[in-house]
């Protein structure tokens, strides 16, 4: 059995534009769209950009109804890709929150680590000496040759 | 005149100038593979490298960085997708999927080759109209870059991607990334949220990381990752038919790149925006542009370095620098105790035509050096993708950190490649996002000297005859893509 169904993710995409365009509206009126002698304010190219973006996200959302696709209703959403792109990201997050902590380098090592063997099934001796060498490498590079002041 | 050139080429082509353009190519191929260093910031690094040399030589191992790290970014730009700098953002578009296709050899190679070629034919165009263009340019006032940089965001919306309105919302968003920080003619800070790190604005870089290597990781990791390439090496060189597609573009996106390039503000990422849509509308396969084409990397190889070249006119005739990089550039020149402007080429001619035949110089050993190299780089992607992209990660994060020294950027980087990976889901086009940081600041400035100009009053864009054909091109564009569109929609079938 198949239906139409409403492209939720396409919907809520044209409302979190809509709420962006409402957060830029709103305090661009508060920098002042013009200034004396009637020339453009700090607000007005904001409040302009704010107003577009909820017109357009109107549009969209019409458009995203009008060309809902034919599939099946009970086709189930996929988590697992999201979760492991998740995941990288986190962990991505970890190395930079480690960054400031224990040193960027050792950071993103301790990173690397865990994606390649917690993500990856790499064997953990081989995942450590791959991560030592990448960061090393970046390390002799960023810190060393170009002499740029790393966190930690 | 000629002997002018003839001199300039005696006095660069010694062979200690020589070496310094080799050793300039290679350090700046090597700071521009690295995501996030591109040219303005490979440039600034190695600036210290040329003190205690003579001014010409100085100037001369410059150039070799400059072209070396905008080629550096190409080879991220094909081979991982992430482009080093703005400019390189159109090469990505289809360098990556040729180098996913097992092609990043040819791609890398007739990226060199159009860069080589566009050099070829705009170097001479720089030696000959510098002082006229340079004139010409300078009329071209805030109305008239308004309505240009207006026409570059519309057009770009409108063809970079399958839905224009999509599009036209980046671009807006990008424009609005772009208000963030301090307003210049007031001082008043906008959207910040008590933020000290906004006060300078969101940065650029960290956005183009996030949204070009950041999403493309999830996305290829989320797709169960990117197969290695198992193409032979003889594969990886360029066939006699990718020689045969990038001829015209080469041609072409040369001098629409220098011509632009010499606009004051308008930068090499326009030319390369410009071109590749030029392209794209051109070809009889635009459909097919985006997901692997050749004339994609050419066109917005040759508009870049058309557009470098473009932008020595004002750096050098009148001392305005066209870009972030030729503002570096500039300062190299002040360091060597050379000072750019109208009086340059009459009281320094050697230096001046020593320092245009260094450019050819530095374009003949990017070739030298990288053409060979094209396929060994490409080569990197035999690599397993789980291996890959946490160096991917690191280097990408590393760079974002690295262009302001600022952990607050790391976590723009991060967060961008969150919302570049729904862009991509939901089919947001990253280009036009891109452009709106890019161009937004100066849009807004536009508009308020505009503005100024007319004393608050903005019928002054359709006053004068550039702008106002600029703008009506810029509405026209956008409004021919949706008939377009319409037109070519498929027809449901009759039962």
């Amino acid at each position: 059995m198949s239906a139409r169904r409403y492209p939720v993710g396409e919907l809520i995409a044209c409302g979190l534009l809509a709420l962006l365009g409402i957060a830029i509206l709103i305090p661009s009126l508060d920098y002042g769209l013009l200034r004396e002698g009637q020339r453009t304010g700090p607000g007005l190219v904001p409040f302009a950009v704010g107003v577009c973006l909820l017109l357009i996200s109107v549009l969209i959302a019409g458009q995203a109804l009008r060309s809902r696709s034919e599939q099946p209703n009970d086709s189930k959403p996929r988590h697992g890709p999201f979760l492991r792109a998740s995941a990288i990201l986190g962990l991505a997050g970890l190395g930079t929150f480690l960054s400031p902590r224990l040193g960027h380098f050792v950071g993103f090592f301790i990173a690397m680590t865990l994606m390649l063997v917690l993500l990856e099934r790499k064997r953990f001796l081989p995942a450590i000496a791959f991560a030592a060498l990448a960061t090393g490498a970046a390390w002799l590079v960023f810190a060393l040759l170009l002499n740029i002041p790393m966190p930690g | 005149m000629l002997e002018l050139i003839a001199e300039g080429f005696a006095a660069a082509l010694t062979p200690q100038n020589v070496l310094f353009a080799l050793i300039g190519v290679v350090l700046g191929t090597v700071i521009g593979i690295l995501p996030g260093l591109g040219s303005a910031t490979g440039v600034a690094l190695l600036l210290p490298l040329t003190a205690g040399l003579s001014p010409l030589t100085a100037l001369i191992m410059l150039a070799g960085i400059y072209y070396g790290s905008q080629f550096g970014a190409t080879v991220t730009a094909v081979l991982i997708g992430t482009p080093g700098e703005a400019s390189s953002m159109m090469t990505a578009l289809d360098g990556y999927p040729l180098a996913r296709q097992g092609r990043g050899g040819p791609a890398l190679a007739m990226g060199a080759i159009a860069s080589f070629g566009s050099g070829v034919l705009t170097i001479p165009l720089l030696m000959l109209t510098a002082p006229s263009l340079s004139t010409v340019a300078m009329r071209f006032g805030p109305p008239e870059t308004f309505a240009l940089m207006l026409f570059a965001l519309l057009s770009v919306s409108a063809l970079g991607g399958r839905n224009t309105l999509k599009g036209l919302a980046m671009a807006l968003v990008g424009v609005f990334l772009a208000t963030i920080g301090i307003e210049h003619q007031t001082g008043q800070t906008r959207f910040t949220a008590g933020q000290i790190e906004l006060l300078d604005g969101v940065g650029m870089v960290p956005v183009i990381i996030g949204v070009f290597a950041i999403a493309e990781v999830l996305r290829q990791v989320s797709l169960g990752g990117a197969e290695p390439i198992k193409t032979k090496f003889k594969d990886m060189l360029p066939t006699l038919d990718d020689w045969r597609v990038s001829r015209g573009p080469i041609a072409r996106q040369g001098l629409l790149g220098f011509l632009i390039g010499v606009l004051p503000g308008a930068g090499a990422a326009v030319a390369t925006f410009f071109g590749y849509s030029f392209e794209r509308r051109k070809s009889k396969h635009s459909e097919e542009f985006g997901s692997g084409r050749m004339e994609g990397v050419v066109a917005a190889e040759a508009a870049n370095n058309g557009a470098v070249n473009g932008s020595f006119v004002p750096t050098l005739t009148l001392g305005v620098p066209g870009s972030a990089t030729t503002a570096i550039l500039l300062a190299g020149f002040l360091i060597h105790g050379i000072r750019p402007g109208p009086l340059l080429m009459e009281q320094e001619p050697t230096l001046v035509w020593g320092l245009m035949a260094s450019f050819f110089l530095g374009n003949v050993a990017l070739l030298i050096l990288n053409f060979p190299l094209a396929p060994a780089f490409a080569s990197l992607l035999r690599l397993p993708y789980s291996y890959m992209y946490p160096v991917i990660l690191l280097l990408s994060l590393s760079g974002a950190y690295a262009i302001r020294n600022s952990l607050f950027d790391v976590w723009v980087a991060l967060i961008a490649g969150l919302a570049g990976y729904w862009m991509n889901r939901f089919e947001y086009p990253a280009a036009p996002l891109i452009l709106g940081i890019i161009l937004g600041d100066g849009v807004e400035r536009t508009l308020g000297q505009t503005s100024a100009m007319g004393s608050g009053d903005l019928t002054i864009l359709i006053q004068r005859p550039v702008s106002l054909t600029l703008l009506l091109a810029g509405l026209g564009t956008v409004v021919a893509s949706q008939v377009w569109r319409y037109v070519k929609r498929p027809t449901k079938p009759t039962a």
